[in-house]
């Protein structure tokens, strides 16, 4: 059995940082814990549902959660220059942890005090557990006639079950064993065509699971989708 | 009618929407089939998010300067109405789509009073930008959003700065991604980097931005308030 427990965390103060999605590898520096663990996708959603089908999975990182930013100019002594800062007021963000450890839960709601994001020493981004769910991803109804794939976090590689043509890549820096990695990354959002003959099932579970490089850092997670249905 | 003269009437076509005494009522003001189906899709791909409730106030509100907001934009307009309307006289049809395409004061009013981030001058731009490839036999579906490539017609540029021009153009090898009625989707599909780089903060507005007009417009405050901070 593959156990999958969604995270579902209520900000309590501002947060400041990309309005897009906060990095898995942002919550395992947060808990200091080394799980595995999908990017965090800001959300209106206040309650999680049991998800049964792969649609419904990825339901809430699909909701394009818009953040209204607040802009803020200040001077800044160091380069002498007026300068901007931007930051939000998120209502929620989920993540998703694989084979998460058994003490997880309690050790969350343990600590007093859990950030992320930038801006931590001015007091951004608090967050706290508001619930969390478990999902049995052997019980998920998988799609049988998926033809492509459309990313939902960075990808580093292209997989071998599909077809390569032009896309978009972009930096991202990752901070890792002390060190800032610049990491050369497929960027989310962009679809690939699924080889012809590739099993749908495995490839939306691979989906799911982030069986790519960084995997764990949340890299790596797509959704199927069949072109025609679509 | 000429296409040229097309064109002049979908460039204005939405003049009620900014009070300017004499301008034909919606239902008048564009008459070919073909040009209504664009000021719908275009309306349609602009209101389809951050809907609010019915406002009595004509000019726009921007996802950038939202505290601070334009400096207030009740008495902007009120003082540049002669302007606007003096704009809009220009009979030459190349040189109206010009002048809407570099204008500041007409990005301040909104398209839609129940959707007031929307932008009325990219409204105009997308309509025109539409009707003229529907016109030429092209539906929505055949279009491309392009990044700095000779269209073959002036009217089907939507947006213009200092180093981009992005136009709206027919299947082209080189184009930045197809048009879909969510921006965000066209964006996060694109092919190349474009407008912004590596600024996150743009990259992560526009990735959420449903609505064309909106996003147009807030790529132009962004790029404002940059400039705000150099001077």
């Amino acid at each position: 059995m593959t156990k999958i427990i969604r995270l579902l965390f209520c900000f309590e103060s501002e947060f400041a940082g990309d309005s897009r999605y906060i990095s898995g590898n942002a919550l395992r520096h947060a808990l200091s814990m080394q799980i595995n663990t999908s990017n965090g996708s800001f959300t209106t959603i206040s309650k999680l549902n049991v998800p049964t089908t792969h649609h419904e999975f990825f339901l809430p990182r699909m909701q394009k959660c818009f953040l209204y930013p607040h802009i803020e100019f200040f001077w800044d002594m160091r380069s002498r220059q007026r300068k901007y800062r931007c930051f939000f007021f998120p209502a929620y963000v989920t993540f998703d942890v694989i084979d998460p450890p058994d003490n997880l839960i309690e050790d969350i709601e343990s600590r007093d005090l859990i950030q992320l994001g930038g801006q931590r020493n001015c007091g951004f981004g608090i967050i706290s557990l508001k619930c969390h769910i478990e999902i049995d991803l052997d019980k998920l109804r998988l799609p049988r006639d998926g033809t492509h794939l459309v990313l939902l976090s960075p990808l580093v590689y292209f997989p071998r079950f599909v077809e390569k043509y032009n896309c978009r890549h972009e930096f991202i820096q990752l901070w890792n064993h002390n060190r800032l990695n610049n990491v050369r990354v497929i960027s989310e959002g962009q679809f690939f065509r699924i080889k012809k003959g590739c099993n749908s099932e495995t490839i939306a579970r691979r989906g799911i699971l982030r069986r790519s490089l960084f995997g764990k850092f949340g890299f790596g997670e797509f959704i199927v989708h069949n072109w025609k249905k679509n | 009618m000429s296409v040229t003269g097309e064109m002049l009437r979908v460039l204005r076509h939405d003049l009620h929407k900014i009070h300017i005494v004499g301008a034909s009522p919606h239902k008048k003001s564009l008459l070919n089939e073909t040009a209504r189906k664009a000021d719908s899709t275009a309306a349609w791909i602009s209101r389809n998010s951050f809907k609010e409730e019915f406002e009595e106030e004509i000019y726009r509100k921007s996802l950038i300067f939202r505290k601070h907001g334009f400096k207030k934009p009740r008495y902007i307009v009120s003082q540049n109405r002669y302007e606007v309307a003096t704009l809009f006289k220009e009979s030459n049809a190349f040189k109206l789509h010009e002048a809407i395409l570099s204008s500041k004061l007409l990005n301040l009013y909104c398209e839609a009073r129940n959707f007031p981030y929307t932008s009325l001058k990219y409204h105009i731009l997308l309509a025109c930008a539409l009707s003229y490839n529907y016109i030429n036999g092209y539906e929505l579906k055949d279009l491309y959003l392009c990044e700095n490539l000779k269209p073959k017609s002036a009217f089907q540029i939507i947006y213009k700065d200092d180093i981009t021009e992005w136009t709206i153009l027919p299947h082209h090898h080189d184009n930045l991604s197809r048009v879909h009625p969510k921006f965000y989707t066209t964006w996060e599909r694109r092919t190349k980097p474009s407008i912004g780089g590596d600024v996150r903060e743009l990259n992560g507005f526009l990735s959420c931005i449903g609505s064309w007009s909106t996003a147009l417009a807030t790529i132009e405050d962004f790029f404002d308030m940059i400039k705000m901070l150099k001077n």
